[in-house]
C-alpha cells in the first residue's frame, strides 16, 4: 500500500519518537502497562486574498499522549514537546510518574480493550512536494486578473504507536491541500480545491481553468428557484458534505447498537439504491494503519454494499461493551478513509444527463433535520447552476435543501459518476487530519428545496 | 366431534394469525438512552408487555429534546418521550402540530448537586460566597441554580461546568465547590461515600411538582392513531407498574445499561419516585410557562384557549 523512502529527516523523527518510547519503557514498574501515540507535523499554511499572500506561516508541532494502564485501571496525559530529544524523553517520563500516582484512584475501566498481539507497522508515502514558495506562485500567477482568496497547507504529517509490550507504529504522509475561491462580488464566488500527495501541474491547470470558467458564468444574471423538487447534479465536493454529516455517528457501531445512529433505519431494513456501496478504505485515503490504542485496521470495512448496511465502524470500547470485534476504529468511530463506488455515468456528461436542473458545486451550514429519518438539511454555496438541456443557463441564488439520505441516494439516485474524486480534509483546527473521502458525483431525480 | 375440534382450533389459529396480524408499529423517539425515566418503552418492549396489547414499537434514541421534537414533526416517529415542556409549549405557540400527550417526568428529584465528602459545605445555606455548578447557560441546571439562589436567599457564584463528567473533575480536583449531576452518574460515588448531596432540584417549591417533560406527538398522530394510543397508554402504566414491584425489571434495566443490580435500585428509589412518572399527571403548568417565557422559549404565557388545545389529546 504505502511507498517507503527513507530520507534523513524521516529517520530522525522516528527515531527521535522510538528513543521516547524508549524512555517509557524505562520507566516502567512491575504491572504497569502504556499506551503511547504521537502525533506531529511540519507544515506551510499560506493564506491569500485579492490575489495576493497576505499570511504565511509554519507549524512545527509535537504532542505525545501516553496512557499507564495497570489492570483495569488508566489514565492519561498529553505533552506538547520541544523536540529536544533529552528534554522530552525527561518531560515523557515524569508524565508517567505523574500518571502513577492518579492510577491508583482511579475505579476499574469495564470497557478496557487493548491489542493482545503486536501488529507493528511502517509506512511513508509522499514524495518530496514542489518549495511552497514555487506553488504559491504558480497559483497566484494562475489566477492573475481575478480576486482569488484562498489557503495553503503543505509538509509532512506524522502519527506514531507504541506500546509497552514493543509494538511500534509509524506512518508519515506528506500533503498538499489547496483551496480557493475566485470571486466576482460580494458572495458570488466559484470554490475549488486540489490536494494530493503529488503536485501536478496539469491538474491544478485544468481545475483553475474550470474555475475561471464557472466565474464567467456566474457573471450572467442569477436566477431566484422557486421551492420545490428539482433534478440535481451534486458534484462531488456537494457529495463530501452529504457524507460528512454520516461522520456524526452514521457508521458508528456505538451509535448503531443505541440506535442513536442516523442510519438506524437501515439495521430495520432500510436500504439505499443497489448502486450504493460504501467502504472504509484505507489504501483510498492517507491515514494510518492503526488506531490510537494500537490496534491494526483492516485494509478496507465495508460499511453499505449494494444499498444495504452490512458493516460498522467499531472502536476497542465498543467492542468490549458489546461484544463486537474491534476493527480499527478510533473512539469516535467515525471514517478516515471513506470510499465510494463509482457508477456509471462519466463525468464530462454528467449535465447532459441532468437535462434540466440544478447543478451543485457545494453545500454548506448542513445539519440533521431529522436525525431518525437521516433527513439532512443545509444551503447551496459557491456556483449552483440552472440547466437547461444539457447547458447551464444562469448561477441560482442560495437556496436551502431539505430531503432524506433515504431519498437522495435511494429512490431518486439516477446515476454516479464513473471517476470518483479524493478530497482530503482541509481542517486544520489544533492539527492537520488525515482523513479523506474518496466520492463520485451523483445525478438525483429529484432533490427538495424548501427555500 | 373431530371436525368440530379441528374447525375449532382453526378458528383458534386463524385468531390467533389474526391478532398477529393486527399489530400496530408505534415509532418512538427518545433522548437520554439508558435514563430510568426513559426506559419503559425500551423495558415493556423487552418484556413483551407492549406486545401484549397488539403494537410493536419502533424505538429510536436521539441526542436530546430539540432532536425529538423534530422527529415528531416531521412525522418520522409518532411519539416523543421526555419532550421538555417549555420547548414543547414553545414550538406550538410558533404553530407547530404538536400535542402533548402524556406526562415523562413530573418533580425534579434526579438532578442533585453535591460536594466532596471532606467539604465543610453541610447546605446551600452554608454556602455563601462559594461556586456552584451548573452545565450550560440557559439549560434547566442553569435555572435550578438561580432558583436556589434566590430560594435559600445565598450567594452563590454560578459556574458553567458542561456534562456531569467534566463537571465531577471539576467539583473533585476543587476547581469548583458544588457539582451537579444527574443519575445514574454520580450515584456510585453516592454509593461509596466519595460525596454526598446538598441540594435537589426538587429544593425548590415550584420545581417540585412541576411536569418539567412530556410526551408529544402531531394533531394528526393523535387523530388517526386514536386506538393506538390509548393501547400505548395501557402498556406503558403496566410497564411502570412493573419497573417498581418487579425484581426482573430491575435486572432488565441493570443490564440494558451495564450497571450493577444495587446501583440500578438506588437510581429507581432515590431518584424516580414512580408517582414523578405516572403518565396521568400535568401540574405546575404556570411555573412552567413562567419559566419558558424566561427562557425565551415562550414570548408570552399562553392562553387558556392555547392550553387546552396543546393538552386536549392528554391522557387521562
Amino acid at each position: 500500500m504505502s511507498t517507503v523512502v527513507d530520507t534523513p529527516r524521516v529517520a530522525t523523527m522516528e527515531s527521535y519518537f522510538n528513543d521516547l518510547a524508549g524512555a517509557l519503557d524505562r520507566a516502567l514498574a512491575a504491572g504497569e502497562r502504556y499506551v503511547a501515540s504521537f502525533c506531529a507535523e511540519r507544515t506551510d499554511f499560506v493564506r491569500m486574498n485579492r490575489g495576493k499572500v497576505r499570511q504565511p506561516g509554519h507549524v512545527e508541532q509535537r504532542y505525545l499522549t501516553v496512557r499507564l494502564v495497570k489492570g483495569a485501571r488508566h489514565a492519561s496525559h498529553t505533552l506538547s514537546l520541544s523536540g529536544d530529544a533529552a528534554v522530552d524523553q525527561a518531560a515523557a517520563r515524569d508524565a508517567l510518574i505523574g500518571l502513577r500516582s492518579v492510577v491508583v484512584e482511579l475505579a476499574d475501566d469495564p470497557h478496557l480493550l487493548l491489542p493482545d498481539v503486536v501488529a507493528s507497522s511502517r509506512s511513508v508515502r509522499g514524495g518530496a512536494l514542489p518549495d511552497t514558495w514555487q506553488l504559491v506562485d504558480t497559483v497566484l500567477d494562475a489566477a492573475k486578473g481575478e480576486d482569488l482568496v484562498g489557503s495553503l497547507a503543505a509538509g509532512p504529517v506524522q502519527r506514531g504507536f507504541a506500546n509497552s509490550e514493543g509494538q511500534r507504529n509509524w506512518h508519515e504522509v506528506t500533503t498538499f491541500n489547496l483551496q480557493w475561491s475566485l470571486y466576482l462580488r460580494a458572495d458570488k464566488a466559484v470554490k475549488a480545491s486540489y490536494a494530493g500527495l503529488a503536485w501536478d501541474r496539469g491538474t491544478f491547470d485544468a481545475r483553475m481553468r474550470e474555475a475561471r470558467d464557472k466565474l464567467s458564468l456566474i457573471a450572467r444574471p442569477s436566477r431566484t428557484i422557486a421551492p420545490g423538487a428539482y433534478r440535481a447534479y451534486l458534484a462531488p465536493s456537494a457529495m463530501e458534505e452529504i457524507a460528512g454529516l454520516l461522520h456524526w455517528g452514521g457508521f458508528s457501531a456505538r451509535a448503531l447498537e443505541t440506535r442513536q445512529s442516523a442510519l438506524a433505519r437501515m439495521r430495520d431494513g432500510a436500504r439505499l439504491d443497489p448502486r450504493v456501496t460504501i467502504a472504509e478504505d484505507l489504501a483510498a485515503g492517507v491515514a494510518p494503519d492503526f488506531q490510537a490504542e494500537g490496534f491494526a485496521r483492516p485494509a478496507r470495512v465495508p460499511l453499505i454494499e449494494r444499498g444495504a448496511l452490512v458493516g460498522a465502524l467499531v472502536s476497542p470500547r465498543t467492542a468490549r461493551e458489546f461484544q463486537l470485534a474491534a476493527n480499527g476504529a478510533n473512539g469516535d468511530e467515525a471514517p478516515e478513509s471513506l470510499s465510494m463506488q463509482g457508477g456509471d455515468l462519466p463525468s464530462h456528461d454528467a449535465l447532459d444527463a441532468l437535462g434540466t436542473g440544478l447543478a451543485i458545486g457545494n453545500l454548506w451550514y448542513l445539519n440533521y433535520s431529522d436525525r431518525p429519518a437521516c433527513r439532512m438539511t443545509g444551503m447551496t454555496r459557491f456556483a449552483t447552476f440552472w440547466v437547461e438541456n444539457g447547458r447551464i443557463v444562469a448561477p441560482a441564488e442560495v437556496m436551502r435543501f431539505d430531503d432524506t439520505l433515504y431519498r437522495m441516494l435511494g429512490e431518486n439516485l439516477e446515476a454516479l459518476t464513473r471517476e470518483t474524486e479524493l478530497l482530503l480534509d482541509s481542517n486544520s483546527y489544533g492539527a492537520r487530519l488525515l482523513s479523506s473521502a474518496t466520492l463520485p458525483g451523483a445525478l438525483l431525480r429529484a432533490m427538495s428545496f424548501t427555500l | 366431534m373431530k371436525r368440530t375440534l379441528a374447525w375449532l382450533f382453526s378458528l383458534v389459529a386463524l385468531l390467533g394469525f389474526s391478532a398477529a396480524r393486527a399489530d400496530d408499529t408505534l415509532k418512538l423517539a427518545i433522548g437520554q438512552r439508558g435514563n430510568w425515566e426513559n426506559a419503559p418503552a425500551e423495558l415493556g418492549q423487552r418484556a413483551g408487555i407492549f406486545k401484549k396489547h397488539g403494537l410493536t414499537l419502533e424505538i429510536l434514541y436521539t441526542q436530546g429534546a430539540g432532536e425529538t421534537l423534530q422527529a415528531v414533526l416531521s412525522r418520522s416517529v409518532d411519539i416523543g418521550v421526555g419532550v421538555g415542556t417549555a420547548g414543547t409549549m414553545g414550538a406550538f405557540a410558533k404553530g407547530a402540530p404538536v400535542r402533548a400527550i402524556a406526562n415523562s417526568m413530573t418533580g425534579a428529584d434526579d438532578l442533585f448537586w453535591y460536594v466532596p465528602s471532606a467539604s465543610p459545605i453541610k447546605s446551600l445555606k452554608d454556602a455563601a460566597g462559594k461556586t456552584i455548578a451548573y452545565s450550560t447557560t440557559g439549560s434547566s441546571t442553569n435555572l435550578a441554580v438561580l432558583a436556589f439562589v434566590k430560594h435559600f436567599d445565598v450567594a452563590l457564584k454560578p459556574v458553567a461546568t458542561g456534562s456531569p463528567a467534566s463537571t465531577f473533575t471539576q467539583t473533585m480536583s476543587g476547581q469548583v465547590d458544588i457539582g451537579w449531576s444527574s443519575p445514574p452518574f454520580g450515584v456510585k460515588d453516592l454509593q461509596e461515600g466519595r460525596i454526598r448531596i446538598v441540594a435537589r432540584e426538587s429544593d425548590v417549591p415550584s420545581f417540585r411538582n412541576q411536569t418539567v417533560r412530556v410526551m408529544i406527538a402531531t394533531a394528526e398522530t393523535t387523530s388517526q392513531k386514536r386506538d393506538a394510543l390509548q393501547r400505548y397508554f395501557a402498556a406503558y402504566r403496566e410497564t411502570l407498574d412493573w419497573m417498581y414491584s418487579d425484581p426482573a425489571a430491575l435486572k432488565a434495566y441493570a443490564e440494558w445499561v451495564s450497571v450493577p443490580e444495587s446501583l440500578a435500585r438506588e437510581v429507581r428509589d432515590r431518584f424516580y419516585p414512580k408517582e414523578n412518572l405516572r403518565i396521568e399527571r400535568l401540574a405546575g403548568l404556570d411555573e412552567a410557562m413562567a419559566d419558558a417565557v424566561a427562557a425565551k422559549f415562550l414570548s408570552a404565557p399562553l392562553t387558556r384557549a392555547q392550553q387546552d388545545q396543546l393538552f386536549a389529546d392528554y391522557v387521562r
